[in-house]
């Protein structure tokens, strides 16, 4: 099944001498539960790609459609309340609220949308994070590693269509690293998510389903891992 | 090329230019309300100080009771610029003095009198010899003479010839035809007051009783100096010595306890304007300076010590007040020219004399003062702080909101956004503070100003019923013609007449215990019970309505020594009367105390049937702003010699009621102006800080609605803090002010809770916190998201 579908992104900043192709007729698809990453060098319109997804970016020209629907014809508000049910995010600095606890940070999205979170679910969500012990922890508490894992869960709380992570391991050591790679591998498969990832570690594309490129705003895609498939 | 790394201030002031602003603007408004305020009070007390100086003359102290030759002593001494003994005899016209036949007042003085110390004497007047005499302008139509010409005063000690060598003027600058100052010989247009040298005097009057005026040379300090050595030296007390009150008031000398009172109560405000200023300079501040963490972390990294963070911290403030203080010192100074502008052409009357184009030196000072002593002690506790931040902030990103905070928002309760926002107001303990005292503080000086809106309202009430004209009948009597008031009433320009009714002492039995007391009774005609209301002079509970036409309802004047309470009875001769109403406080005294007398205001109707009285003791006109003065002369004709006229168009004049309001109303305006500010800052700066947080909260679906609805929370809950604090504290303080400065002179005002000025600036507060949201949601809606995660 689709989930996503890119079409013919572009995205230009400035103009005259400095105009800056950031991005150059991106497309691609992808299928549910799919995990692919995004590889490039710095500056190479990764991010980009991933903001203009994600709908935190407009694209000067092309369309994004998840689950069939073209997110830039929506108006900003209803924008806003898709991201939130259909798009989880991971990003390098955490972005977690300093003044929430773990279990307050995870269960963020579902209390924008005025709703009472499954408590059995946040408990199993805790339990697979292995943060069920930290849970009334404040971020300013935990290590970076533990922080991204509360990233992981406050995505994966609205079991959304996709999950967007830019460089999720950036700002970790290795072993952190490695746990946050265990979860998002575990989420891809356990919860059949689709996750799009951005890394410039090459390594960390050994356990995906699908690599792109994005050299100089063009994207390329390298298809599958060399190895094997995960799932 | 920059020579220290203290040049690095102007170059990261031009960088951060924006964020500077509000600091910048913080500044220039604290410095701006100290130049205003004490411009305007400055040019207020020269102004009153010149009015003082030609109406009550230009001296300091008056000394009774002091021998001849420590009076010519003091006059010998260095600090004392100007002596005059003064003396009179025959100001009530009871004894055989006459010029040409026609009653006159004496009195004695030096020279200095005439040259120094009063005004109120025409051009050319002078005092050289004994053979001078100075008469009332009235004298020039009176006898027929002029300067140079000769008089011979008769009096019981036989006569003697004068040179006339001037005239006291009749300016109402200096003397109104009512009263003025009561040296000038205040004599009724039939009559003339003579001026003459003190040896004359004694010669022909003997000494009477003696004053001394003295007039000190130079300024505060040293006309206080004087003033001790002179009580030590000659053994004085202040049963001796009277002051000039509004001219010692305006050097800050006054003992006058009224005076004394001002002085404490402007001191007090002093210190809660420089509060106000000093939270919210260092409020602006300590945001300023920890948003630029990161910064002083990078300083820190590359070698800065902490001491040289606190030098750039204030120094970088210094650097703020280069063009804050400057600014704000020209603001202040241009407003309060405004303010004087209006005083002057549109208010007019009294304080036209007010300089408009008046460069305070005391406003500028004391707002420079202000200016700098508030940056200095607002930017210690961000310049610590900012020698507190860690090298490691600078590698790690700005994370200095995380560590501050101990304990989790709490979501179960409200929605999240007001969860949220409620929780970044009051996460930071030491911001709440800062942000709770300012919209306190500005609650509070509101209150306290709003006393002084009442007390001018006490001194100078602007009653329905002030008259312009009166005419009284001579002994008190019911004399006047009940015509009269039909005459008066068709003269052109008369807006209105009224007319009252006296009859004193009448024997009646009062009360539960129908105690037997006499009684005065005063009627007051439909128009006079309907100003009653109007002017809010009755106690709560008064039932007016009762009151009209024949009835046997009465009102009664409310005195602590009489004991007369609504629906008491009052037995005058048969009538039963009951008590329908009571007014305030009593109309007829200058103190608003009957002294204990029960005094019955009944309508005209029922006043015939206890009394049977149909003239008039009192009739009272209202004048149209533009009545020719014809009306007046005719007014005046009609009483001619057989009943007493009074123009009263001097004492009815408004403009000093409405200088004080103005200037109480620009305080309460201004202060008004920096709640909103302040508030629009704070809540500005408090989003500036916590921009990228909001970033990412919109990136993980939070709608700008929501956003918004977040810092609505957080500016609401400033907001009812403050305004709990600040009703909290105000109103003791309201109440305190009030007890001070009205109910001690006024007892017959008693507190209740300003429950207007409540209303007033709550919904001030509650108007400034929308408008504190609009700019910072504006701003978020506008706002990049990815640019807002990814700023530095």
């Amino acid at each position: 099944m689709e989930i996503l579908k890119v079409q013919n992104l572009c995205k230009t900043y400035g103009s005259g001498e400095s105009r800056v192709n950031a991005l150059v007729n991106a497309s691609f698809t992808m299928q549910k539960g799919e995990f692919a990453a995004v590889v490039g060098e710095s500056g190479s319109g990764k991010s980009t790609l991933l903001n203009c997804i994600g709908a935190l970016d407009d694209p000067t020209a092309g369309k994004v459609y998840l689950n069939g629907h073209d997110i830039f014809q929506m108006k900003e508000a209803e924008r806003t309340v898709f991201r939130r049910r259909n798009i989880g995010f991971i990003f390098q600095s955490f972005q977690l609220i300093p003044e929430l606890t773990v279990e307050q940070n995870i269960i963020f999205p579902i209390l924008l949308d005025y709703k009472k979170p499954d408590k059995k679910e946040v408990e199993e969500l805790l339990g697979i994070l292995g943060l069920s012990e930290r849970r009334n922890h404040l971020p300013s508490q935990l290590s970076g590693g533990q922080q991204q894992r509360v990233a992981i869960g406050r995505a994966l709380i609205t079991k959304p269509m996709l999950i967007l992570a830019d460089e999720p391991t950036g700002n970790l050591d290795s072993k952190s690293s490695q746990d946050v790679m265990d979860l998002l591998i575990k989420a891809s498969r356990h919860y059949r998510q689709t996750i799009l990832m951005i890394t410039h570690n090459i390594n960390l594309t050994s356990s995906v389903d699908r690599v792109l490129r994005v050299s100089d705003g063009v994207l390329t895609d390298l298809g599958g891992n060399y190895d094997e498939k995960l799932s | 090329m920059m020579k220290s790394y203290l040049s690095l201030i102007p170059i990261s002031a031009r960088v951060h230019r924006r964020q500077n602003r509000m600091t910048v603007l913080c500044i220039v408004l604290a410095v701006f309300l100290v130049t205003a305020i004490f411009s305007l009070v400055d040019a207020g007390v020269r102004m009153e100080k010149n009015h003082s100086v030609l109406s009550h003359g230009n001296w300091h102290i008056r000394l009774k009771n002091i021998s001849e030759k420590d009076g010519e002593l003091i006059g010998f001494r260095s600090d004392v610029s100007a002596v005059s003994r003064y003396d009179a005899v025959n100001l009530d016209m009871d004894e055989d003095y006459y010029i040409g036949g026609i009653k006159t007042a004496l009195c004695g003085i030096d020279e200095g009198f005439v040259t120094g110390i009063m005004s109120y004497f025409t051009e050319g007047t002078m005092l050289k010899g004994d053979s001078d005499i100075i008469l009332t302008i009235n004298a020039k139509e009176l006898l027929g003479v002029d300067m140079g010409n000769s008089v011979t005063l008769n009096t019981p000690a036989g006569s003697r010839s004068f040179t006339v060598s001037g005239f006291r003027s009749d300016d109402s600058r200096y003397v109104t035809s009512n009263g003025g100052e009561a040296s000038a010989l205040l004599v009724k247009d039939d009559q003339i007051g003579a001026f003459m040298s003190t040896k004359a005097f004694r010669e022909l009057c003997g000494v009477n009783a003696p004053e001394y005026y003295v007039q000190f040379r130079g300024g505060a300090l040293s006309v206080r100096k004087a003033l001790e050595d002179i009580k030590e030296q000659y053994g004085l007390s202040s049963g001796n010595i009277k002051q000039n009150t509004i001219i010692m008031a305006a050097m800050g000398l006054s003992e006058n306890q009224y005076m004394q009172t001002f002085y404490s109560t402007a001191a007090v405000l002093f210190v809660l304007i420089l509060a106000a200023g000093v939270l919210m300079i260092s409020g602006s501040m300590n945001s300023n300076v920890a948003q630029r963490s990161q910064f002083f972390g990078m300083l820190r990294c590359i070698g800065a010590g902490r001491k040289q963070i606190i030098r750039f911290v204030r120094l970088e403030a210094l650097n703020w007040c280069k063009l804050a203080i400057p600014t704000g010192a020209v603001l202040g100074t241009v407003v309060s020219w405004a303010l004087c502008a209006v005083l002057h052409y549109l208010v007019g009357g009294e304080v036209a004399d007010i300089p408009i184009f008046n460069v305070s030196p005391v406003g500028i000072v004391s707002g420079i003062v202000v200016g700098l002593l508030t940056v200095l002690l607002a930017a210690q506790a961000p310049a610590k702080r900012a020698a507190k931040v860690s090298p490691v902030a600078a590698v790690q990103g700005s994370e200095e909101n995380k560590k501050n905070i101990r304990r989790a928002a709490n979501t179960g309760l409200m929605k999240i956004e007001t969860a949220l926002g409620a929780h970044h107001a009051m996460a930071a303990k030491k911001n709440l503070l800062l942000m709770t005292g300012s919209f306190a503080l500005s609650i509070i000086l509101f209150l306290c100003f709003s006393v002084l809106v009442e007390l001018v309202g006490y001194l100078l009430p602007q009653k329905s019923y002030a008259p312009d004209l009166e005419i009284t009948s001579k002994d008190l009597s019911n004399s006047v013609d009940s015509s009269l008031l039909d005459e008066i009433s068709a003269l052109p320009g008369v807006k209105q007449t009224v007319g009252r009714k006296y009859v004193y002492d009448v024997p009646a039995e009062l009360g539960r215990e129908m105690a037997e007391s006499n009684v005065d009774i005063i009627s007051y005609d439909e128009v006079q019970l309907g100003w009653l209301p109007e002017d809010k002079d009755l106690r709560k509970g008064s039932d007016i309505a009762k009151v009209y036409g024949d009835s046997n309802y009465v009102l009664t004047i409310y005195d602590k020594d009489v004991p007369l309470k609504y629906g008491d009875k009052i037995q005058i001769g048969t009538a039963e009367l009951e008590i329908a109403g009571m007014l305030k406080y009593s109309p007829f005294s200058n103190d608003g105390r009957t002294g204990g007398e029960v005094i019955i205001i009944c309508s005209e109707e029922t006043f015939s049937r206890l009394t049977g009285v149909n003239g008039y003791a009192i009739i009272e006109a209202q004048l149209a702003k533009d009545a020719p003065e014809s009306t007046v002369r005719s007014v005046r004709r009609m009483a001619d010699g057989k009943y007493n006229f009074r123009d009263r168009r001097d004492e009815a004049d408004q403009s000093i009621y409405r200088a004080f309001m103005l200037f109480v109303y620009g305080f309460l305006a201004i202060i008004a102006m920096i709640t909103v500010l302040n508030i629009v800052n704070s809540v500005s700066m408090s989003v500036s800080s916590r921009m990228k947080q909001y970033g990412a909260m919109r990136a993980i679906g939070m709608s700008t609605r929501q956003l918004t609805k977040m810092i609505a929370a957080e500016a609401v809950t400033y907001a009812v803090s403050g305004c709990v604090v600040g009703c909290g504290v105000g109103l003791p303080l309201n109440k305190l002010m009030y007890d001070f400065l009205i109910t001690s002179h006024f007892d017959y005002f008693t507190w209740s809770v300003p429950v207007l000025p409540i209303a007033i600036i709550l919904l001030f507060v509650a108007f400034a916190s929308a408008a504190a949201v609009y700019a910072p949601a504006k701003r978020i809606r506008d706002m990049s998201i990815v640019g807002t995660i990814h700023a530095e």
